[in-house]
């Protein structure tokens, strides 16, 4: 799976002549502004780690957390508020991309019509950390390379001072 | 350095292989069950790469794509599919009796399962029957408030494998 997402990246940026893909590009203007140098992983992204570098385990400054396979939103937010716990500093962030068609149905008693508000609310109401920066995954026809880096993004911010 | 926001299928050197990937793949059972659906005359199958089926039909494709050297089904128009009056004008002349779009993302386009919902209905206008199959992970709809099985029911759909088949 993974190895195919990577081959459809490099075979998009070929197609169309770019040198970057424009969620890849931000995720990586983030890490930059921010000076964050203790990057941590969450979820298959090899190419992530290969353009962000470092690659630790804890006492991180930022988590990526990539998203682009079958998963619950219930999962995400378990494991989004572990690692906000157990693995950030204080003031680390957290990036979450989600491919939001691969997210199996379940129901939320907060949903709006609108899955992308929807979306957003239960990740603010469930997550502990309060967003800092959300790139809605609107529906865009197809021709934003959703299925290479997710549209659907969100940072956090750990405020947790222990 | 040049950043990638957004894909230009038309005008890009690559248009046929960005269509063939734009195409879902698709079973021989799903596509067995759509043949048994169809009902006696003329059938128009729309934007779903010809050369991917056997089906006894008409065969609509993008005119961007005519001069690509894909072996398209023998019983192929190519036409402007954006230019919605000469797609209707087309349908007109044709009559058919049944329209097919088949897990194509031309028509999809990952719009929301109601926004597909009026482009069937708007098409269903030149056809007694219209049969759509759309996979379930290529379509929007609030997957925090509904099911699939809730989203098909307002489609009048059935669930085939990871399939939405509409038959209307």
């Amino acid at each position: 799976m993974l190895k195919s997402i990577n081959n459809w990246r490099e075979v998009q940026l070929k197609w169309y002549n770019g040198t970057t893909i424009e969620q890849d590009y931000e995720l990586e203007l983030f890490v930059k502004e921010n000076n964050i140098s203790r990057i941590g992983y969450h979820g298959p992204n090899n190419y992530l780690e290969e353009l962000l570098g470092s690659k630790q385990t804890d006492n991180l400054d930022l988590c990526v957390y990539y998203v682009n396979q079958l998963f619950k939103f219930s999962e995400i937010v378990y494991d989004c508020n572990k690692i906000i716990n157990e693995k950030l500093l204080p003031n680390g962030f957290l990036y979450l991309t989600v491919n939001k068609f691969l997210a199996e149905p379940e129901y939320f008693e907060n949903s709006t019509q609108d899955y992308d508000e929807s979306i957003f609310i239960f990740l603010k109401e469930k997550i502990n950390a309060p967003v800092i920066k959300y790139h809605s995954g609107k529906t865009d026809g197809g021709i934003r390379f959703n299925w290479v880096h997710p549209l659907t993004r969100v940072y956090f911010k750990n405020v947790n001072t222990i | 350095m040049s950043i990638l926001s957004k894909i230009n299928i038309v005008d890009s050197d690559h248009v046929k292989d960005q269509y063939c990937s734009s195409l879902y793949k698709i079973s021989n059972d799903i596509v067995n069950l759509v043949k048994l659906k169809l009902l006696a005359g003329t059938t128009v199958v729309l934007n779903s790469g010809s050369f991917r089926f056997d089906i006894d039909a008409i065969y609509l494709e993008p005119k961007y794509l005519a001069q690509h050297d894909l072996t398209w089904h023998q019983n192929t128009l190519f036409i402007n599919y954006e230019n919605n009056m000469l797609l209707e004008y087309t349908l007109n002349k044709i009559n058919p009796t049944n329209i097919v779009i088949l897990n194509s993302e031309i028509f999809i386009q990952y719009r929301s399962w109601s926004d597909i919902d009026t482009e069937i209905k708007k098409l269903k206008q030149f056809t007694t029957q219209i049969i759509v199959t759309v996979p379930k992970h290529r379509f929007d709809f609030n997957r925090l408030r509904y099911t699939y099985e809730t989203i098909a029911e307002k489609l009048n759909a059935t669930i085939v494998e990871n399939t939405l088949l509409i038959c209307h």
